[in-house]
């Protein structure tokens, strides 16, 4: 197998980890590497018949249940309180691989269990009745198998959540990566029903390989038990696609919260940033070196959101946020700096409270530091229920 | 190498092994126990019968064979000793299989440090992360095979205990489909393996095997998992062609308990072997 194609083989399995990393500094003996590929190829070959790793979702399905082991009684309020937040599986602000920043894969236990206290703590905290989750892992190495949604419903006052994985595998044979499952979810106080997993397109501009075990993004949907019909949708879009996968997630976003049948909530970490954003490109965070293309690039993206600006009113109005940018950023792979991005949004038709609307970005700023605990702040609204 | 394989093997044989209750039986014929079988009879002394994708075996005496994979000892270094301890008279007969009992001894040494070094990196089919420290350690096991022949086919079954002890450690669970209960030696005080298996010879050219090997894994539950198992079964079908090329097709399945839960994965097998006299 020649050199150039293990190297594609390398630089596709970097995607899987969800961002970018360097060029590996130490590859394995050509023998090994021909084995493996020639077996995965085999996989590959055989992708419409075989799923040997168990990473394949069909195209609807119905979303993973999970009640908390203590119910807590809730009484329908007058304004309802809704998060939006990528919990980066619980990895704090470790220096994993896939940010260039360090080498560090997995995690134990202890360190995993220490992160989502800090979550907890913020959760707690702002106490919605609503929270969605993107980045949420249930059973993966990298976070010690620890059932983070479980864990946060046992922890905080949610009671009810559903779970749709986007990243689901018995083993990944990248990085020392492992078994997976992490994706998105829904966690409420009040009763859910008909949790639904969507599926999203696929990326079209990677080989069947790296297809087969690239992140399969999805759309989770639930009704919400509030005393009249209100559904809640939460994505995450693709992050790295050059085909349009990207733009075809948050215009399938839209058609979820379109096509509910009353009154709904929408949260999503979209990827991109909203129109009229003053940098669109060249981050200071933006550290590794071999990026086929810069992910970090959004200067094609200025109007991709408009239609949803449009219809939806969002956590911060548009002109809100076109005039005071930086105090709705929510993500930064660098923990040394500061927020320099705004990726994550929530949209809803329900008349919000003017103001409302914050990014917890630091303890100025939502009261409590939470740069430590995640590459996105969480991003939280109140609602006027009808 | 020659001599010092036989030196090794031979120091393996008379130094560890006990020693066999009977006198080693004349060879009858050339043809005598052709191939190498995972079965308690052992290959006749200088034959080598080389596999390509799985181990190799070579009759370092009438009783005694060795095991070594002729590419994977250089990254998955592991030798296996088969001594065959006692058999009735019956149990080949002109070059067939006949009817009696047999008992062998098993010995293994294995550096599993090696593979598990080998698939620490970053990238691609990296198994391991690459900031992976592995400690030295050699594994050592031990085990008896008993077989009943009859006639066309022969009943096996096989007990084996494997170590590996070493320096306290970091290393990340290998939980590879597998190579999960194959390595799991590095991550558990002790693994006892069950097997049984099934020989049969339709004719002089046909064979098929079965086997069920069953693991017991009590791996430290610090990896996310109590009281683990891994229940693996194979099925091939053997084609020999001028009694000195043998074609083996086959299917793997197994099913662990894995941190994630039980999973069961299948594997196809493929080998050509050839004999050597």
């Amino acid at each position: 197998m020649q050199f150039v194609q293990l190297k594609w083989a390398a630089s596709a399995l970097r995607a899987v980890s969800g961002v970018r990393r360097a060029v590996p500094t130490s590859p394995p003996p050509n023998y090994a590497r021909g084995i493996g590929v020639l077996l995965l190829w085999s996989c590959a070959a055989l992708d419409g018949a075989c799923d040997p790793f168990g990473v394949r979702f069909n195209d609807v399905e119905s979303a993973e249940y999970f009640e908390a082991a203590t119910l807590r009684t809730a009484q329908v309020p007058k304004r309802l309180r809704i998060m939006t937040y990528n919990i980066k599986f619980a990895g704090g602000r470790v220096d994993f691989f896939f940010d260039c920043h360090g080498d560090e894969v997995l995690m134990k236990r202890d360190e995993v269990i220490e992160h989502l206290e800090g979550l907890a703590t913020v959760i707690t905290d702002y106490d919605p009745h609503l929270l969605f989750l993107q980045e949420v892992d249930t059973n993966s190495k990298r976070s010690a198998h620890v059932n983070q949604v479980q864990w946060l419903l046992d922890h905080t006052a949610l009671n009810y959540a559903y779970y749709a994985s986007q990243w689901r595998a018995d083993f990944v044979p990248s990085d020392g990566i492992g078994a997976v499952d992490s994706g998105n979810a829904i966690l409420s106080k009040f009763p859910l029903h008909h949790g639904q997993r969507w599926a999203l397109p696929l990326r079209s501009d990677v080989g069947g390989l790296e297809r087969y075990f690239y992140l399969r993004r999805n759309i989770l949907t639930a009704d919400v038990d509030v005393g009249f019909p209100l559904r809640v949708v939460v994505t995450h879009a693709e992050a790295y696609g050059q085909d349009g996968t990207k733009r075809s997630h948050i215009d399938r976003f839209k058609e979820q919260l379109d096509a509910a049948p009353g009154k709904v909530i929408g949260g999503a970490d979209l990827n991109t940033l909203p129109p009229g954003s003053d940098q669109v490109a060249h981050f200071d965070d933006s550290v590794c070196t071999d990026e086929e293309f810069e992910a970090d690039d959004y200067s094609a993206e200025q109007t991709w959101l408009s239609e949803l600006y449009a219809d939806y009113t969002a956590d911060v109005a548009l002109p809100d946020y076109q005039q005071n940018q930086s105090e709705y950023f929510s993500h930064t792979t660098d923990q040394s700096g500061f927020w320099n991005r705004k990726l994550d949004y929530l949209f809803t038709n329900l008349d919000i409270v003017e103001g409302s609307g914050l990014t917890h970005q630091d303890k100025a700023q939502g009261g409590i530091d939470t740069m430590p605990l995640s590459d996105h702040a969480p991003v939280s609204l109140e609602v006027e229920l009808p | 190498m020659g001599p010092l394989l036989r030196l090794v093997g031979l120091s393996l044989a008379f130094g560890l092994a006990p020693r066999a209750q009977a006198k080693e039986p004349r060879p009858t014929s050339a043809a005598d126990l052709a191939w190498s079988s995972r079965h308690a009879l052992t290959l006749p002394k200088n034959r080598v019968d080389w596999a390509t994708f799985s181990a190799s075996h070579w009759g370092i005496t009438q009783r005694t064979e060795l095991s070594l994979h002729p590419v994977l000892v250089f990254f998955s270094p592991r030798a296996e000793l088969k001594c065959n301890l006692w058999r009735e008279p019956g149990t080949t007969r002109d070059g067939t299989l006949g009817r009696g009992w047999a008992l062998s001894s098993l010995f293994s040494l294995a550096y599993p440090t090696r593979f598990l070094s080998v698939v620490s990196h970053s990238g691609s089919l990296a198994l391991l992360p690459e900031n992976t420290h592995v400690p030295p350690a050699l594994e050592w096991g031990s085990g008896v095979l008993l077989s009943r022949y009859l006639g066309q086919v022969v009943a096996s079954v096989r007990a084996d205990l494997v170590f590996a002890p070493h320096a306290e450690s970091d290393v990340p669970l290998l939980d590879f489909p597998f190579l999960y209960q194959r390595y799991a030696s590095f991550y558990a005080p002790l693994v006892p393996r069950l097997a049984a298996l099934l020989s049969a010879e339709f004719n002089r050219t046909w064979g098929m095997d079965v086997e069920s090997t069953f693991s017991y894994l009590p791996i430290d539950p610090d990896y996310g998992v109590r009281r683990a198992y891994a229940l693996e079964s194979a099925v091939t079908v053997r084609g020999t062609f001028a009694r000195r090329h043998r074609v083996v097709l086959g299917a793997r399945v197994s099913t662990a308990e894995y941190p994630v839960g039980v999973r069961t994965h299948y594997m196809p097998s493929l080998d050509y072997r050839f004999l050597m006299f």
